[in-house]
C-alpha cells in the first residue's frame, strides 16, 4: 500500500481532509452562498435569533452571523494557509542550505535562528505587529518572521540525517550539482515529514491570528474575521453569551480538523518499518 | 601514458577524541592498475575512501590525481571518478526507480545518445534484465541491487572507480559473479580501481597490488603474486586466517583444532 | 531416536500464500554440527525460527518438528518457552543488536544465566568469568563491564557463544554469526565454535551462505534453494559428490574465490608482475 492509499482507508483522516476541503470551498464561493452582506448592518434587527432569514441569528449591530462566518472563512482559514506555505518555503530554503552545506554557512544560517528563537515566538509576533501597526498583512508577517527559523531547524536535522546516505555521497562524487542534490534528493526526501510538521502547525497559526484578532491587533473592524467575531461577542457575553458559539466552534472545528489530519498523515508515512521487503529473486 | 598518482600523506584528526584516524599514509594506483585495500573494520579504510574519493579534507597532505588535487581534479573532469559503496540500500534513493537511479549521473554530463538507451546499454553490461527499470530498490535483490549501482557507476564512463567494500555484504556465490563482471568491466572500459575489502581472496581474484592497513597505517605493500613473500607480522596474521574451501579430493583432513590461539589476541 | 527430527517442515505466507520453506527433512544426533547453506533469502533463517516458533505471526508452520519425542509444533507455548533458552539456544547474525545498549555485557549475561539456569547472582557472576576465560577472551572482567558498542563485532559474538555454552542447551541453533565479521574475528569465531564442540556434547545447527566457513565446523550438510531442499547428506558425500546442479554451482563459486588466493600463494611472481 503506498502513502495515498493508506492516507485514503483512515477514516478520520478522510473526515478531516472533507471538512477542510469543504470549509475552503465554502470560503472561496462565501459571495455567492451567503445569504447577506457580512458588512451591512442592520440594527433593527440585532441580536435576531435563529430564522430561515437568518439561519445563525445577527450580532449586534444586525450583520448576518452566517454571512461573516462564511467570509471570515477567507481571512481566518486561507490566511493562514498562505501564512504557512511562506513560512515553510523560507524555512526550507535555509535549512536545506544549510543542512547540505555544513561549515561556515550553516554556522551563519544558525546563529541567525539562534537569535530569532530565543524569543518566545508569541511576544515577538506582538512585537512585531506593535512595531509594524495593526493589521491583517502586519499579522501574517509577523507570523511568518516568528516561525521561519523553527521551520529551518527542523528541516536542518532532517536534511542532515539524509545528507550521510550513500546515495548522496555518490552524487556528490559523480559531479552532481549541489542544486541538483538539493532538489531532487533531499526535498522529495523531507516533503513528508514537513508537511506533517505544517499540518500540526496549521490549527496553531489559525488561533494565533484568531488572537491577535481577538487583541485587535490583527483584523479591523469591520472586517469578517472568527478571532474578530469572538473578540466582539466577548463584550456582550453576559447578556447574549450565544453570540460566541458560531465563530468559537467553527475555530475549535477547523483546527481540529487540521490537527488530526496532521496525525493521520505521520502515521500513513511511517509503516516503512511494517511493509515486509518483498525481493525479487 | 597517463599515470594517475594519489599520494595521501596524510593524517586525520577527529578533534572531539583527538583520536588519529589515518596516519602518514602514502600510496599511488598507476593507470590501469588494480589496487587493493584490506584492512578490518576501525582499520580507517571507510575514513581513507572518504578521502581519496574527495568528500573529506585530509588535516595533512593531499589527494591528487593527474598531479591535480582531487577536488580541483573532480570539478575539471565531471563523473571521470565513481564509487560503488558497501551498503546497496543507502546507496539508492528508495524514491528512484532503477532507471532514474542509473539515469542520474548521465544528467551531468551532456549526451549524445538518448539516456534511456544508454541505460538499457548498463543494465545488458552487468548482466541485468531491462525488466527491471520500472522497479524500486527494495524489489531487488542484494546481488542484483549491487549491480545497478556498478551500472551506476559506470554510466559516465569514469577512469578512476573507488570500490568501498563493494561485495562485502554480498552471499559468497554471488561475490564470485560480481568480481567476474569487474574484471570484464574493467578489461572493455579500461578503469582503474581503488578496491576495498576485508577478505583477501576477494582482492587476489582482481587486484595486482594489495596494501595492508592497521590502525591507520599502511604496514605493507606487495604485489598480489608476492603474497607468501610478507614479512608484517600482521600482514602475516591476515593471510593465515583466510578462510578457505578446499576440495576433498588433495586435502587429506579437515582443519585442525586449535587449543590454543597460534598468534597475539588484540 | 535422534535428537531432533524435522519432517515435512512448510512454511506459507498467510497473508499472500506463498510458500516460504517446502518440504524440509533432516535429522541431529548429539554431538554432531548440521550446516544449512545457500544463498540470502533462501529460507534458512526461516527453516530454524520456525522450528523454534519464533516465525513472524504472519507465517504459519506445517510438518513435524520432534524434539526428544516432543513436537514443538504442537506444544504449548509455555512448554515451548521452557525448551527455547534451556534446551534450544539460538544465536543471531547482528550480536551488537542482540545485546541491549543500555546494560553491560556482564549484567546481561549474568540475567540471562539466572533466568535459565536458576543460579544466583554471585554464582552467575563466576560461571560469566570462567566461560569467557575458557573463550581464550583475555581479561573477561574487563570485558564483563564493557557495552556492547565498545566492543568488536567478533568480541560480541564469542560473547554470545560462551553464554550459549553457559546455558548447556542440548542443540545450538547459530544464524549465520560470521557473517556480519571480517576475516580475523571470523577465523576466532570459528575456532570458539570448534572449541565448543570439543568441550560440550552440543549438537549444532550453522547456518551460513559460506560454504568455506561450513567446512570446517560441520559434518552433515543441508542445500538450501528458495525455500526447497536440493541436496542434504554428510559433507564428505556432497562436497565430492554433488548430486544438484545448484551445489555444484555453490562449490564451484567457492572454489574459484579460493583458487586465486591459492595461486597468489603459491606463485613467486615472474612472469605476471
Amino acid at each position: 500500500m503506498n502513502f495515498w492509499q493508506r492516507l485514503k482507508s483512515d477514516r478520520l483522516a478522510v473526515l478531516c481532509i472533507g471538512i477542510i476541503l469543504g470549509v475552503l470551498l465554502l470560503g472561496i464561493f462565501a459571495p455567492l452562498i451567503a445569504p447577506h452582506d457580512p458588512l451591512q448592518p442592520n440594527l433593527k434587527v440585532k441580536f435576531a435569533s435563529n430564522s430561515l432569514e437568518y439561519p445563525l441569528g445577527t450580532d449586534q449591530l444586525g450583520r448576518c452571523v452566517l454571512s461573516r462566518v462564511l467570509y471570515g472563512i477567507q481571512n481566518t482559514v486561507v490566511l493562514a494557509l498562505i501564512t504557512m506555505g511562506v513560512t515553510l518555503f523560507i524555512g526550507a530554503i535555509f535549512g536545506i542550505i544549510a543542512g547540505f552545506s555544513r561549515g561556515k554557512v550553516d554556522e551563519g544560517i544558525m546563529r541567525l535562528c539562534d537569535v530569532l528563537l530565543s524569543f518566545p515566538s508569541e511576544l515577538m509576533i506582538l512585537a512585531i505587529v506593535g512595531m509594524l501597526g495593526p493589521g491583517l498583512a502586519n499579522a501574517v508577517i509577523a507570523n511568518i518572521a516568528a516561525k521561519w527559523a523553527w521551520y529551518a531547524r527542523m528541516i536542518r536535522s532532517l536534511v542532515m540525517e539524509y545528507a550521510d546516505k550513500n546515495y548522496i555521497r555518490f552524487a556528490k562524487v559523480s559531479g552532481c550539482s549541489a542544486s541538483h542534490i538539493m532538489g531532487k534528493h533531499l526535498l522529495p526526501g523531507v516533503v513528508g515529514d514537513i508537511i506533517v510538521l505544517a499540518t500540526l502547525d496549521t490549527g496553531w497559526v489559525i488561533l494565533t491570528i484568531s488572537a491577535l484578532s481577538f487583541l485587535g491587533l490583527g483584523v479591523q473592524a469591520p472586517t469578517p474575521e472568527w478571532g474578530m467575531m469572538l473578540s466582539e461577542a466577548k463584550n456582550i457575553m453576559t447578556t447574549h453569551p450565544a453570540q460566541m458559539l458560531p465563530p468559537g466552534i467553527a475555530i475549535m472545528v477547523v483546527v481540529a480538523a487540521f490537527n488530526f489530519l496532521g496525525d493521520s498523515i505521520q502515521n500513513a508515512l511511517n509503516p516503512k518499518h511494517n511493509q515486509p521487503k518483498a525481493v525479487v529473486k | 601514458m597517463d599515470i594517475y598518482k594519489s599520494y595521501h600523506k596524510g593524517g586525520l584528526f577527529f578533534l572531539k577524541d583527538r583520536q588519529k584516524v589515518l596516519q602518514g599514509i602514502s600510496f599511488s594506483v598507476k593507470q590501469g592498475e588494480c589496487v587493493g585495500l584490506i584492512g578490518e573494520s576501525g582499520s580507517g579504510k571507510s575514513t581513507l575512501s572518504r578521502l581519496v574519493l574527495g568528500l573529506e579534507k585530509p588535516d595533512k597532505g593531499e589527494v591528487k590525481v593527474e598531479g591535480d588535487n582531487i577536488l580541483t581534479w573532480r570539478k575539471k573532469n565531471l563523473g571521470q571518478m565513481s564509487v560503488v559503496f558497501q551498503d546497496y540500500n543507502t546507496a539508492t534513493n528508495p524514491r528512484f526507480t532503477i532507471q532514474e537511479i542509473i539515469a542520474e549521473p548521465l544528467f551531468t554530463l551532456p549526451q549524445k545518445k538518448g539516456i534511456t538507451t544508454l541505460v538499457l546499454e548498463l543494465l545488458d553490461k552487468v548482466g541485468l534484465s531491462a525488466k527491471l527499470l520500472a522497479r524500486y530498490p527494495h524489489e531487488l535483490s542484494g546481488g542484483q541491487l549491487q549491480r545497478v549501482c556498478l551500472a551506476r557507476a559506470i554510466s559516465t564512463q569514469p577512469r578512476l572507480m573507488v570500490l568501498d567494500e563493494a561485495l562485502s555484504s554480498l552471499d559468497v556465490s554471488i561475490q564470485v559473479q560480481i568480481l567476474e563482471l569487474l574484471r570484464n568491466l574493467k578489461k572493455d572500459l579500461n578503469l582503474t580501481y581503488l578496491f576495498i575489502a576485508h577478505d583477501i581472496q576477494t582482492i587476489t581474484y582482481l587486484c595486482d597490488q594489495v596494501l595492508f592497513l592497521y590502525q591507520g597505517k599502511i604496514l605493507e605493500q606487495l604485489p598480489s603474486c608476492e603474497l607468501s613473500t610478507a614479512k608484517n607480522d600482521y600482514a602475516k596474521r591476515l593471510l593465515a586466517s583466510v578462510i578457505t574451501f578446499d576440495d576433498y579430493d588433495y586435502d587429506e583432513n579437515l582443519p585442525v583444532v586449535h587449543d590454543e590461539p597460534q598468534y597475539n589476541r588484540r | 531416536m535422534s535428537l531432533l527430527e524435522v519432517r515435512n517442515l512448510h512454511v506459507y505466507d498467510v497473508r499472500s500464500a506463498e510458500i516460504l520453506v517446502k518440504d524440509i527433512y533432516f535429522t541431529i544426533e548429539a554431538n554432531t554440527c548440521l550446516g544449512i547453506v545457500g544463498e540470502s533469502g533462501g529460507g534458512k533463517s526461516v527453516t530454524c525460527k520456525a522450528i523454534l516458533g519464533l516465525a513472524n505471526p504472519w507465517l504459519e508452520t506445517r510438518g513435524q518438528v520432534l524434539f526428544d519425542g516432543i513436537n514443538l509444533l504442537a506444544a504449548e507455548q509455555e512448554e515451548l518457552r521452557q525448551i527455547r533458552g534451556k534446551r534450544i539456544c539460538m544465536i543471531l547474525q547482528d550480536a551488537m543488536t542482540a545485546f541491549d545498549p543500555l546494560y553491560t555485557i556482564g549484567y546481561q549475561m549474568i540475567e540471562t544465566l539466572c533466568e535459565h539456569r536458576q543460579h544466583t547472582k554471585k554464582n552467575a557472576e563466576i560461571i560469566a568469568m570462567e566461560i569467557l576465560q575458557k573463550m581464550y577472551i583475555r581479561e573477561p572482567n574487563l570485558v564483563l563491564k564493557k557495552y556492547a558498542h565498545q566492543l568488536s563485532g567478533g568480541m560480541l559474538q564469542r560473547c554470545m557463544i560462551a553464554l550459549a555454552m553457559a546455558l548447556k542447551p542440548d542443540i545450538l541453533i547459530a544464524d549465520e554469526p560470521t557473517t556480519a565479521l571480517d576475516a580475523i574475528n571470523q577465523q576466532e569465531v570459528i575456532e570458539e565454535f570448534q572449541r565448543l564442540r570439543q568441550m560440550t556434547g552440543m549438537a549444532v545447527i550453522f547456518i551460513s551462505h559460506d560454504l568455506g566457513v561450513v567446512q570446517q565446523l560441520a559434518e552433515q550438510i543441508l542445500v538450501m534453494k528458495d525455500g526447497e531442499q536440493v541436496e542434504y547428506g554428510s559433507m564428505k558425500q556432497v562436497l565430492q559428490n554433488p548430486q544438484h546442479a545448484y551445489t555444484r554451482y555453490l562449490l564451484d563459486t567457492r572454489k574459484t574465490l579460493t583458487k586465486s588466493f591459492r595461486d597468489a600463494m603459491r606463485v613467486r611472481c615472474q612472469e605476471k608482475c
